[in-house]
């Protein structure tokens, strides 16, 4: 019994597997034409074809006869004749195919059907077609996909329209089709637009009718397309023509059926939950699914949403009042009911007494004897109006009743800020601050008043070109005009400007009108915002040095004497305006390379003292200078104070244009008389080469290393016994730290924070989950838990990412790592190249002749599991892909060419080419 | 199997495209319009734009100038182009741009058989050429992406192409086996219309003149009528598409002779010579066929004549100095004997009766009965030729008033007005709302105040040699011409005080070089060119101002 149960299980797993290749398609080549054969070699097209390209992701084959593309399903059978050009689709020569997404959206997310476009870009049209549901013909729609559909449609929910698709024909009309690609009108329209899976509204002679499915359900009546709230109700509407010949509109309001649920004569209110009714007089409240919930018959209503809590604004010939969902009237329309949107409020006054409610419609403030009552952006304080004669007036009060502001103005609004509001009356503007009487700002018309609390300062404007700037205190901080910005936009904020005609500079008054007589090269003004003075740096030479004047505001050269800017520093100079990096002219005559040094401000007076040496870095507010006589890297700010006392030896930058997560790494020699031995070598005296094989002699010194930030100040000490630069992406680096006599790994963050330490002498981070590390001079692969993975035996490992699997190194040996840390040794190669794709690694091992550089290479295919399967030794190359389309698991494409002209396909499990 | 349904599909095509196509009718204007048959506006263009309603012509592929009147719309978006530029765009319903054409067209023909064929510049590296290439209804490119040396309109689904041969090609872009490989290598092949395409077979020519040997072939490739086999010893320059069934065509004739028109022949699609004529002077073929003649008589006169499609002579109205086909069914025809009141009117094709007067008015087309006329003062009117009745009206203010003795319109909604005649100079004031304002040829000294200075931005003065001054309080204009104004005082100061001028032209006039330099100062790029004498011998038509 056991016995049959194995056999029939067996059985099963052999037809299981026969299934899976049967359905697999290979191009096969014979005699220069193409066919298809399924996994089992069983031939499902004839090799009669100039070109085959394969989709196994949509299970459709195209195939090229006369310069023609043809559609095939999987099983060989014609789809779409040979109509598609092969011109006209690039470097690929065959038509695009893609599964059409929900509605034929094109910027929608869903695609849930097997309904797919093939588009035939010579003649820009495209055929909608489905391989399981072949169609007798296929029509040729415009290939320029132009559905979006109306605003107000937007929302619908495009996960479930997989079966109603709108496509447009080639005379631009639109017209619906299925999943199966058959069109569902015999007309076409001038737009349809659709609701929801089965309902859509067309649009003929400018009228909207409404279909469920092919079903019309109105006649072409209507002048909107559909107006959709929430998930189900929606309204269209018509224009009715009255006795006096005049038209009305009538709003119908349909259910998600189609069916029409009410009708109107204004615009339905309508949100995702209720479908409010208005009849003039009396209304009705709906749920999205048609329940009536109740009527008035005498009011009129509009919804009123707090928060998450909607009520109903009531509104008669006597006022307005609230309800509630339920119609509990909370409210006799006798009042005067306003939403305050913003506040998240209502507002209602009735008689002389108001009350501001809050979204629960708790009274927050009442006051009595005001004609209305209104929250402001300040919590506690409210904006009250009374009647004095024939004008309304407003004033502030706070919570606590206590008025801030008396009611005299006609306009008043809080600021969000500073205790701080704005008031008008007739010709006056004004911001008043609480708790003082006068006003910080005061202004007549036509000066508009603003206040920017974030920048804490109030703008005036007034209306044409002219601006003021206030601080909260009222003290005028500027004034400008448009024009002024306009031209500081384009020229800077600098006394003169730089005009060029040809190649020659010259430096100008703002009339154009040259202020020096002399001509540069090039010229770069440079503003120092603090002191608001420019200089300008302006080029005399190429080649030569000097190369470089500098000019300030009152047109006087400003550096030191004896001393210049290089003209190509200009790019370093804007990083910290205000100084002047100058080099010794004499000394950079005699040797471009040993100068004297040293920083100066826009006077010429030094602040930092010239020093043999060059900056290393420049970074906003912080000079990285390395002084080469002393061979140390010292650090100073913009003002030519040092941000750290410590000297350095080394910094790095690691790889990047920045110093990464705000940190420099920097680094000293542990032992303070390994600088000794090497002064005492003096290398500067030496030929280059026999200064590094003396260097060498030394050994390597033992360091120790560190971490500033950008302001030079030091965040993490020289305690590093190893360390590498922060990442670009990513907060974390790796250290090694000497403890109890013994370097141990760590991974650290920008706090110095040790997130991971384990007893290796060294750590790289390989990806977020892998590291290697190393034991006795050897590599191995290790968890991000620090879990050793492989032997130590490599001396390198890389990760291939998109294949996922490791490549190795060890000795002359290359090996390959798979994700279960299966190790495959490849021997003893001169290099071996890695490849993964369908299932398979394809290695080219490439050997060196002994004693020549000539190289000779070979391929091999192992299987995911490391089984050799075949050598192939007349490849150049080897891939995965035919016409750019992937092959199927244990199918290659072998290059005996560069060119890729030279081409067959190999089958890896029977070892052999299906070309001939 | 394929072809047919192929051939099938494309004529279910254009058969579905053709059951949406209707006529509207195009008023050129300030504002292009598209009017129905009831005069009513079915759409205003924006002024940026135009209509366009043209073919591309020739081996250059720019747009016609003639727009016709008859609009085929089959549907939104509508081809236009911007003004000033060659910028073509697709608009929508709402006048929104739907689509903008690749850049770089010359011209785009209106759209038939779904497609616009339109022409684009291509630099070969040693010349620039003109290619052709086709758009779909969205503006997309289509086919051939860098175009064809010639091509023809789709029609009947089918568009002729030289892609360094001809052939056929249906609306996917491939060949239709139609014409025979031994006429791939003609000078020019026709589109299909009224179920024949001509083939214009280049032999060579005794002369070295470019003489045609033209084939009419039907739509299976089979040659109807090999042209000059009809007319041995005589060379054919041209031969036109069938209109009605009858085709014109044009032969070379002998230079050294003195001019006394030209041989011109008439066939029809049997190859029957309808008519074969010498000394011939113009010559048309109405849409239904009708061919209209006019030959010069051995008096030297020239006489109009007129045939039926079968060749059968049309006895016309007497004193005839103009027929011109206007439409399938109507005729205008122009007299010019003193002793008949009627100078044009319209005529029924087929009865050769009168229809309509059209004295004082140029008919533009007519489209289902509606003829569209055009006044002295570019005024529009569409008229239902049954009824009489006008169905479309331009507005007075869309006017350009040329001639104020016909104009019906009021005095303030002139906006544009050409004065030549001093009587109408008085009325200027009345113009409350002149922007450009045009004299020429007036005696007269002054010219009373204008109403609105501020609005009047153009003024252009032209041979009035008596104008002593211009209304002082004009100084908003925009654009300024002077020419010959040689008695005008003061006209340093009047340019001075303008604060908006762009263009200023002051031609055959004297002025000192002080007033020389003050004008050049205040607006460097003026024109100042020719002096009084110069206006004497009327050398202005050499520098004429804008």
């Amino acid at each position: 019994m056991k016995k049959g149960m194995l056999i029939l299980a067996m059985t099963f797993t052999l037809m299981l597997a026969m299934a899976q290749v049967s359905d697999i398609r290979v191009p096969v080549k014979s005699a220069m034409k193409f066919g298809v054969i399924d996994g089992n070699e069983v031939e499902i097209v004839p090799p009669i074809y100039e070109n085959v390209a394969i989709y196994s992701e949509y299970k459709l084959i195209m195939l090229n006869k006369n310069g023609m593309w043809g559609v095939f399903d999987w099983h060989g059978k014609m789809i779409v004749d040979h109509v598609i050009s092969a011109s006209s689709h690039g470097n690929l020569d065959f038509p695009d195919v893609s599964r059409v997404k929900n509605a034929n959206y094109d910027y929608g997310k869903f695609a849930s059907s097997n309904l797919l476009t093939i588009h035939d870009k010579y003649a820009n049209v495209k055929y909608y077609i489905n391989p399981n549901y072949r169609q007798s013909s296929y029509k040729a729609y415009v290939g320029t996909n132009q559905y979006a559909p109306q605003y107000n449609l937007q929302n619908v929910d495009f996960a479930q329209i997989d079966n109603l698709f709108r496509v447009v024909n080639r005379d631009q009309s639109i017209t619906f089709i299925d999943s199966t690609g058959v069109s569902l009108f015999d007309a076409s329209f001038e737009d349809g637009q659709i609701v929801n899976p089965k309902l859509i509204a067309l649009k003929k002679e400018g009228k909207y009718a409404l279909f469920n499915d092919k079903k019309q359900l109105t006649p072409f009546e209507f002048e909107n397309s559909p107006w959709l709230a929430g998930s189900k109700t929606f309204y269209l509407y018509k224009k009715i023509k009255k006795a006096d010949n005049q038209t009305t509109n009538r709003y119908y309001i349909f259910l998600a059926d189609g069916t029409v649920l009410d009708s109107t004569s204004s615009t339905p209110n309508m949100d995702n939950a209720f479908v409010l009714v208005n009849y003039f007089p009396g209304f009705s409240l709906y749920d999205q699914l048609g329940k009536k919930l109740f009527s008035n018959p005498d009011l009129t209503g509009s919804f009123i949403h707090l928060g998450k809590n909607i009520f109903i604004k009531t509104e008669s010939k006597k006022g307005s009042g609230l309800l509630t969902l339920n119609g509990e009237e909370i409210y006799k329309p006798e009042c005067v009911v306003n939403n305050n949107y913003s506040h998240r409020s209502v507002s209602v006054t009735c008689g002389q007494s108001s009350v501001v409610l809050d979204s629960l419609l708790k009274p927050l403030f009442s006051m009595d004897s005001v004609a209305s009552l209104y929250p402001s952006q300040h919590a506690d304080w409210f904006i009250y109006s009374v009647n004095k004669s024939w004008d309304i007036k407003m004033g502030l009060i706070r919570k606590d009743k206590k008025v801030i502001e008396k009611p005299l103005w006609y306009r008043l609004a809080v600021a969000d800020c500073d205790s701080l509001f704005l008031v008008e009356l007739d010709t006056i503007n004004q911001v008043k601050k609480v708790g003082r009487d006068e006003p910080l700002v005061l202004l007549p018309d036509p000066w508009q008043l603003t206040v920017n609390c974030k920048a804490k300062l109030v703008e005036a404007f007034d209306g044409k070109e002219t601006y003021q700037l206030f601080d909260f205190e009222g003290k005028l901080i500027k004034k400008w005009n448009q024009k002024d910005v306009w031209d500081e936009s384009r020229y800077g904020k600098h006394k003169y400007r730089v005009k060029e005609e040809g190649k020659q500079f010259f430096i100008t008054d703002k009339k154009g009108v040259p202020v020096l007589k002399n001509v540069f090269q090039n010229i770069t003004p440079i503003y120092d915002d603090k002191k608001g003075e420019s200089v300008y740096i302006c080029q005399t030479a190429k080649n030569t040095h000097p190369s470089a004047v500098v000019y300030n505001d009152q047109l006087k050269v400003i550096t030191p004497v004896g001393y210049s800017v290089p003209a190509d520093w200009y790019r370093y100079m804007d990083e910290n305006p205000g100084t002047l990096c100058v080099v010794n002219d004499a000394d950079v005559v005699k040797n471009k390379y040993s100068f004297r040094f040293g920083i100066c401000d826009y006077k010429g007076k030094w602040i930092v003292s010239p020093f043999v040496g060059t900056f290393k870095y420049i970074e906003p507010g912080l000079f990285i200078l390395h002084y080469y006589e002393e061979k140390k890297i010292k650090f100073y700010d913009n003002m030519g104070n040092r941000t750290c006392d410590q000297d350095f030896l080394m910094i790095e930058k690691g790889n990047g244009s920045d110093f990464f997560q705000n940190r420099i790494l920097v680094g000293i020699v542990k032992d303070p008389n390994y600088m000794k031995k090497v002064e005492a070598l003096n290398l500067e005296k030496l030929e280059m080469e026999v200064a590094v094989e003396k260097l060498k002699a030394l050994g390597e010194p033992e360091m120790l290393y560190g971490f500033l930030n950008k302001s030079g100040k030091m965040v993490l000490d020289l305690k590093y016994r190893k360390a590498k630069p922060f990442p670009m992406r990513g907060i974390t680096t790796t250290v090694a730290v000497e403890k109890s006599g013994k370097v141990v790994s760590q991974v650290i963050d920008t706090s110095g924070n040790v997130l991971f330490e384990a007893d290796f002498e060294e750590l790289e981070i390989i990806d977020s989950s892998y590291y290697k590390v190393k034991k006795e001079g050897k590599w191995a692969l290790a968890s991000n838990q620090g879990k050793v993975l492989t032997p130590f035996q490599f001396d390198e490992i890389y990760f291939e990412s998109r294949g996922k699997y490791f490549n190795a190194e060890g000795g002359d040996e290359r090996f390959i790592i798979s994700m279960d840390y299966k190790i495959l040794n490849l021997g003893k190669y001169y290099n071996a190249l890695t490849q993964k794709f369908n299932d398979s690694y394809v290695v080219k091992l490439i050997s060196q002749e002994a004693g020549s550089f000539k190289t000779t290479d070979k391929y091999v295919i192992y299987d995911k599991d490391f089984v050799k399967k075949v050598e192939i030794l007349d490849a150049k190359d080897i891939g995965g892909e035919y016409n750019n389309l992937p092959l199927p698991p244990g199918y290659v494409l072998v290059k005996r060419d560069y060119m890729g002209k030279d081409v067959y396909l190999f089958d890896v499990n029977r070892n052999k080419s299906l070309w001939k | 199997m394929k072809k047919p349904f192929i051939l099938l599909l494309a004529v279910l095509l254009s058969i579905s495209i053709m059951a949406q196509e209707r006529t509207l009718i195009l008023v050129p204007g300030k504002k292009d319009l598209l009017l129905d048959t009831n005069g009513a506006v079915f759409f205003e263009l924006n002024n940026l734009f135009e209509f366009i309603n043209s073919e591309i012509y020739g081996d250059d592929g720019r747009n016609g100038y003639h727009r016709s009147v008859a609009y085929p719309f089959n549907g939104f978006p509508l081809l236009v182009k911007q003004r000033g530029n060659g910028v073509f765009q697709l608009l929508d319903k709402s006048g929104e741009t739907k689509a903008w054409l690749p850049r770089g067209l010359k011209g785009v023909a209106v759209k038939q058989g779904g497609f616009y064929l339109a022409s684009m510049e291509v630099d070969e590296k040693l010349y620039r050429s003109t290619r052709f290439v086709f758009l779909d209804g969205s503006g997309s490119l289509v086919f051939l992406k860098e175009g064809y040396r010639s091509a023809s309109s789709f029609s009947d689904g089918i568009a002729a192409v030289n892609a360094g041969g001809w052939k056929f090609i249906n609306d996917l872009g491939h060949e239709v086996k139609i014409l025979p490989d031994s006429m791939k290598n003609a000078r020019r092949v026709t589109r299909f219309h009224e179920g024949v395409s001509i083939v214009l077979m280049n032999p060579l020519s005794k002369s070295g003149m470019p003489v045609f040997r033209p084939y009419v072939i039907d739509a299976k490739g089979n040659i109807l009528i090999d042209v000059s086999a009809l007319f041995p010893g005589k060379e054919i320059k041209n031969m036109h598409e069938f209109k009605g069934g009858v085709s014109m065509i044009e032969f070379f004739w002998d230079s050294k002779l003195p001019y006394s028109g030209r041989p011109i022949a008439f066939i029809n699609k049997s190859g029957k010579v309808l008519l074969d004529v010498d000394h011939v002077i113009d010559e048309k073929v109405g849409e239904a066929g009708h061919i209209v003649l006019s030959r010069r008589q051995k008096n030297g006169e020239d006489k109009w004549e007129m045939y039926e499609p079968n060749g059968k002579q049309i006895k016309l109205p007497i004193g005839v100095s103009y027929i011109q086909p206007i439409s399938k069914k109507y005729l205008k025809l122009t007299f010019n004997d003193p002793k008949i009141k009627t100078k044009s009117s319209l005529y029924d094709v087929q009865t050769m009766k009168f229809v309509y007067e059209t004295t004082g008015y140029d008919c533009m087309g007519v489209v289902y009965d509606r003829a569209l006329l055009k006044g002295p003062n570019e005024d529009v009117k569409l008229i239902h030729l049954k009824t009489g009745a006008t169905l479309f009206q331009s507005s007075p203010k869309d006017q350009k008033v040329y001639d104020l003795d016909r104009y019906n319109g009021k005095m303030e909604d002139v906006s544009i007005f050409y004065c030549f005649k001093d009587v109408w100079v008085p009325r200027i004031s009345e113009m409350t709302g002149l922007k450009e304002l045009n004299l020429s040829n007036l005696t007269v000294e002054n010219i009373p105040p204008i109403a609105n200075k501020e609005k009047l931005s153009l003024l252009r003065i032209s041979n009035c040699r008596k104008l002593k001054e211009l209304d002082g309080g004009i100084n908003q204009l925009t654009k300024l011409s002077i020419s010959g104004g040689t008695s005008l005082k003061g006209l340093d100061f009047f340019v001075q005080q303008q604060t908006r001028l762009k263009e200023l032209h002051l031609i055959n006039m004297d002025f000192s070089e002080i007033e020389k330099t003050n004008i050049l100062r205040k607006f460097p790029k003026a024109v100042i060119k020719g002096t009084a004498k110069d206006a004497d011998y009327e050398l202005q038509e050499v520098i004429d101002g804008f």
